[in-house]
Order: structure tokens, then sequence, then C-alpha cells
């Protein structure tokens, strides 16, 4: 193809995407956040509301192998670089032989294998007690912030170019969650 | 009071772009619509539902009859291939979405420049022939010089380039119009000069020879007829002194300098001076508001029509004069019982030096309806043989009109 045809047709397409894409997605958020520390560790407790659509389920059963990351990072007021950062990562696949799913967590040393698609579904964005730095590193002094976000890993198809972004299933956009200012002392009975 | 809703009607042009932008998108949205049909057919026939409920089936069928060391990789095996199968149903619903919401862009993105270029196309037809018509009817206003930006490039530019030879030869065939006008008026005032100077000269001349006859021939009788001879010739040089200065006039109407008066009074006082035989019959309104108008040149007016009047009555004629209130207007009326105008003079009396009277320049008429003019007002005449005539003058009233006693207080 010419190349300023091709180049014409790409810049049509990528304006087209952006006010008429050719997935639905929807906007998942966070229904709750919380966050502990219990002697060095900080614990995060958290889950997403509204991340599932027909397209997500599709991708679920497909067999490949779907990663959700979850990052968390540790802010300093007034400051914006994160000062520390940690990502958990929950993949999921299914085994169209046995049919059942296998879900592996960074958080847990094992595998765990589910029956349905509905404790996929509870299981796969929901973190509870989880260790997610160290409290080690907090002043006594400082206040700090945490920034929690979740975004789906790309993927990649036989016979595409480019690896799937599975964001579309997201609107492209993370969900994101901004923790209450807090100090160590804030913890100490 | 019923008030009427106007409806809203698009103009031609809109018309037009809408009816374009609708047949572009029915024959656009068909074609798409037949292509991808065939595309989401082909697609629908490579997707493979059966496959994997099949293979999965055979995997479970086959399985007890492979050696328990070999079940693991079996399973394996069996499950990647499923894990491809699967790949292609995804491919291919996915780029089934895609096709669809690009060719939905390619449309959109088609269908725009189309239309631009349509409407370019379409206004470069529809400004010249807007122009056009602005023209036209700057045209029939009488604008002389009208003419329309050519360009090349436009598709009406031969029609633009008439329009301008026409502009231009109906401009020159009007100039050449108005040369003519003005050389049979100039030829009509000498006519009417030559022929108002001669009338007073020709008295003048036979005074003299008669003067010079008697010289010559009796001059004891010429010192009688001296006094009378000279008396002619005097009479007849004033005559030819108010013949130019009625010209004068005419050429050289002065300015108006309006004043607020009572136009009730002066009628009064006009008709009081001029009806020396009692023939006059006087109605004023009462009430009637102060007019904002040149007292000077009103008197001429009324002077003028009176006078005209009171020569077109025999002894036992009868003159009507009528001032009233006409809405926001004064009417001044002046009925005679004289001989009429002949119907094929009356369109003509207003012009400049159309006369019927033996000794008349036809000026009067037309500085009476100049001042009224002038005035903002309105003439008319009505008038029958042998009956009499009517001259009906409206003239408007200030706006701050209040009523005659609250005049007559300031």
């Amino acid at each position: 193809m010419n190349p300023f045809l091709e180049r014409l047709i790409t810049t049509i397409i990528s304006i087209g995407s952006l006010i008429l894409p050719s997935i639905s997605g929807i906007d998942p958020v966070f229904g709750h956040a919380d966050f502990l520390i219990e002697g060095n560790r900080l614990l995060i407790s958290a889950a997403l509301d509204n991340c599932y659509s027909e397209d997500f389920d599709t991708f679920l059963k497909s067999g490949e192998t779907i990663r959700l990351n979850f990052t968390l990072e540790l802010f300093a007021e007034k400051q914006n670089r994160p000062i520390a950062k940690q990502v958990i990562t929950h993949q999921v696949r299914y085994n169209l032989i046995e049919q059942r799913f296998v879900m592996i967590f960074s958080e847990y040393p094992r595998s765990v294998e589910l029956a349905t698609l509905e404790q996929v579904h509870a299981q796969l964005v929901r973190l509870h007690r989880v260790e997610a730095l160290s409290a080690k590193a907090l002043k006594s002094q400082q206040r700090y912030y945490l920034v929690l976000s979740a975004d789906l890993a790309s993927l990649a198809l036989v016979g595409r170019k480019d690896p799937f972004n599975l964001m579309l299933l997201w609107n492209k956009t993370a969900p994101r969650s901004r923790s209450q200012t807090f100090s160590l002392d804030d913890f100490i009975l | 009071m019923k008030i009427q809703k106007r409806r809203w009607m698009p103009s031609f042009r809109m018309q037009i772009a809408l009816l374009f932008l609708a047949l572009l998108l029915l024959a656009v949205l068909f074609t798409r619509t037949f292509f991808l049909q065939s595309y989401y057919k082909y697609l629908d026939q490579i997707r493979s539902g059966p496959l994997t409920t099949g293979l999965r089936q055979m995997h479970d069928d086959f399985k007890p009859q492979i050696p328990a060391a070999q079940r693991p990789d079996f399973s394996r095996q069996a499950e990647q291939l499923l894990v491809e199968v699967n790949r292609i149903n995804l491919f291919s619903d996915f780029y089934r979405r895609e096709v669809t919401a690009y060719s939905v862009y390619i449309i959109v993105f088609i269908a725009s420049v189309v239309m631009i270029i349509f409407l370019f196309s379409l206004y470069s037809i529809t400004l010249p022939l807007q122009r056009l018509q602005a023209a036209t009817r700057a045209l029939s206003r009488g604008e002389s010089h009208v003419q329309l930006k050519e360009s090349p490039f436009s598709p009406l530019n031969n029609l633009l380039q008439s329009f301008n030879q026409m502009a231009a030869d109906l401009a020159d065939q009007r100039q050449r119009a108005i040369e003519a006008e003005k050389k049979l008026l100039w030829r009509e005032i000498a006519r009417v000069m030559a022929h108002e100077i001669k009338n007073p000269l020709t008295p003048i001349k036979l005074t003299v020879e008669r003067l010079e006859h008697k010289a010559a021939h009796d001059p004891a009788s010429a010192t009688a007829v001296l006094s009378e001879s000279l008396a002619i010739i005097h009479e007849e040089i004033s005559n030819l002194q108010a013949l130019v200065d009625r010209f004068k006039d005419f050429a050289a109407l002065p300015e108006a300098s309006p004043i607020r008066y009572d136009l009730t009074e002066q009628v009064r006082e006009i008709v009081q001076h001029y009806d020396h035989h009692q023939q006059c019959t006087l109605v004023l309104a009462d009430g009637l508001p102060f007019i904002r108008a040149d007292k000077m040149q009103l008197r001429q007016v009324i002077v003028n029509l009176l006078q005209n009047a009171l020569q077109a009555i025999p002894p036992d004629g009868r003159v009507a004069i009528e001032l009233t209130r006409c809405d926001d207007a004064a009417m001044l009326q002046i009925t005679d019982t004289g001989s009429g105008i002949d119907p094929a003079h009356l369109e003509r009396i207003f012009e400049p030096y159309f006369t019927t009277k033996r000794k008349g320049t036809g000026l009067g008429l037309a500085i009476v309806r100049q001042i009224v003019d002038n005035h903002n007002g309105r003439i008319e005449v009505q008038s029958q043989l042998n009956q009499g005539t009517v001259f009906r003058i409206r003239l408007p009233l200030p706006a701050d009109t209040v009523n005659r006693q609250e005049e007559l207080n300031r």
C-alpha cells in the first residue's frame, strides 16, 4: 500500500478509536482499599468493583493466561516520586481439558484451582491482608500516603502483529486509589 | 391580533446538501453492509465451536488407552490444541469488531471529505447566483454602475461576464437617455422663454413703432401719445421683470426654514386678503394643532392655489377652503366650481413649464409641488370638466404634537 495512504488510514483509525472504540469497555473502581501496619509489615486489603464484562469472561475462558497487576506505591507527603513500590500479580488460566481455573497469586507460594467462573471473579480482583511493603523504612515524624492501582497485562494472540491490549476492556484506564496521609505514629497504640 | 408563525424552510443550498448527504450515506451503508455481511459469514464459517467440543471428547475417549506415564503429556498437547483453537475464535471475533469499527471511521472520513468537496462546489455555484440576484436588484433600483467580480475558476464566469456587459450597456443607454432628456428639457425651456419674452416685446415694439410714426408724420400729436406709450412700455417691462423673477424662484427655491406656527390663522388671513368678491367659503376645524413648516413657502402654496381657483370660477362661482385634521396630518382642501381641467392635462399640471393659460409660465403648480414635497407632504388633484377642481394638500403634523390650547399657551 502507498505509505501515504497507509499513514492516512492509520491516522483515521487512531482518531476514530478515540471517538468510537471497537470494544466497549467498562470502568472498574476500588470498592475499598485499606491498609494496616502490624509490627514491621504494611498489610493491604482491597477489591475491585465493576471490573468484569462479557468480553472479559471470554478471555478468562479462552485458555490464555490473564495477568492482573496490583501496583502499590508509597509516597512521602508533598513528593511526587514514590519512595517504595511493590507489584502484586494475580494470574489465571483456564484448563480447557480439565475445565478448571488455575490461579497463581504472587503473594502466596501455591497455585489454587477453582471450578467456577464466579470463584475466579471473587479471587482475581481481591487482596486480603497482603504484605505489601516493609514498614521499617518509615520515619516516625514523616507523613505518607499510598497509591494502589491495577492493570491487565497485554496478551499476545496468533495472527496479530501487536499484542492485544487487555486494558481495552477497562477503557484503557487503570483504576486507582489514594489513601489518606498517615504517619507511623498513627498506628502506635 | 392573530400572530402567524413563519415556517422554517431550509435554504436551497441546505436542501441540496442534505439530499446529497442522505444519498451518500445510503450508498455507503449499502456497500458496507453488503461487503461486511459476506465477510462475517466467512468468519463465522472459520469459527470452530464444534472443534473444541470434538477435541475434548477425543481426548477423553483416548486418554484411558494411553499408558499412564504418557497421559500428562497427552493432556498437555490436547490442551495446547484447544488453546490454539480458542485463539482463532478470539482473533476472528475481535477482528470482526475492529473491521466494523474501522469501516465506520473510513466511511465517516470519506463522507466528510466528499461533503466538503460537494459543499465547496455548491458554494461556488450558489454564491455567484446570490451576487447576481443582489446585482439585479441594484439595477432595478436604478443603480447604474453595477459590476460583479469575475473569477476564471467560477463555473458561472461566462454568466457573470455577460451580466457585467449587460449592466455596462444599460448604464450607457441610461446615460444617453438622461442626456437626451436634458436636451429636450432645455429646448422646452428655450421655447417657453422665447414665447414668454415675445409676448411683452410685441406691444413694446408696436408702441415704439407708433411713436416713431407719430414723430415722423404728426410731431404735434406725438407728445400726446408719448405718456400713454411710455406707460405701456413700462407695464410690459414690469411683466418681463415678473417673468424673470418667477423663473429665478423656481430655479433657486430657497431651503425651507421650518418653524412651529398656527396654520389655521395663516389660512384665515390669506383668504380674507384675497377674497375681494366674497366668493370664498372658509371651513376651519376646531383645535387643529400647530404645524412645523416654512411659513413663507406655505403662504406661497396657499396663495397660488387660491388665486388659481378664483381665476377659474365664473363671477357667480364659489371657492371652498377647508382645513381639517386627518390622522397625523393637516389636510387643506381647496374646491372651486370652475371649468375644471381637461383629463388629458391633469397628469401634467405639476410639470414645470406646462400651462394652459394664455399668460402663464407653467411654474406655479410645479413650485407648489416642490414645496409640498420638501415638507414631506402630499398633493393631489381631482377635476371634472365644467364642474370644478379639488386640490388636497396633506402636511404631516410634528411628532411631538400637543393640543392647540397647549400650543397657544406656549
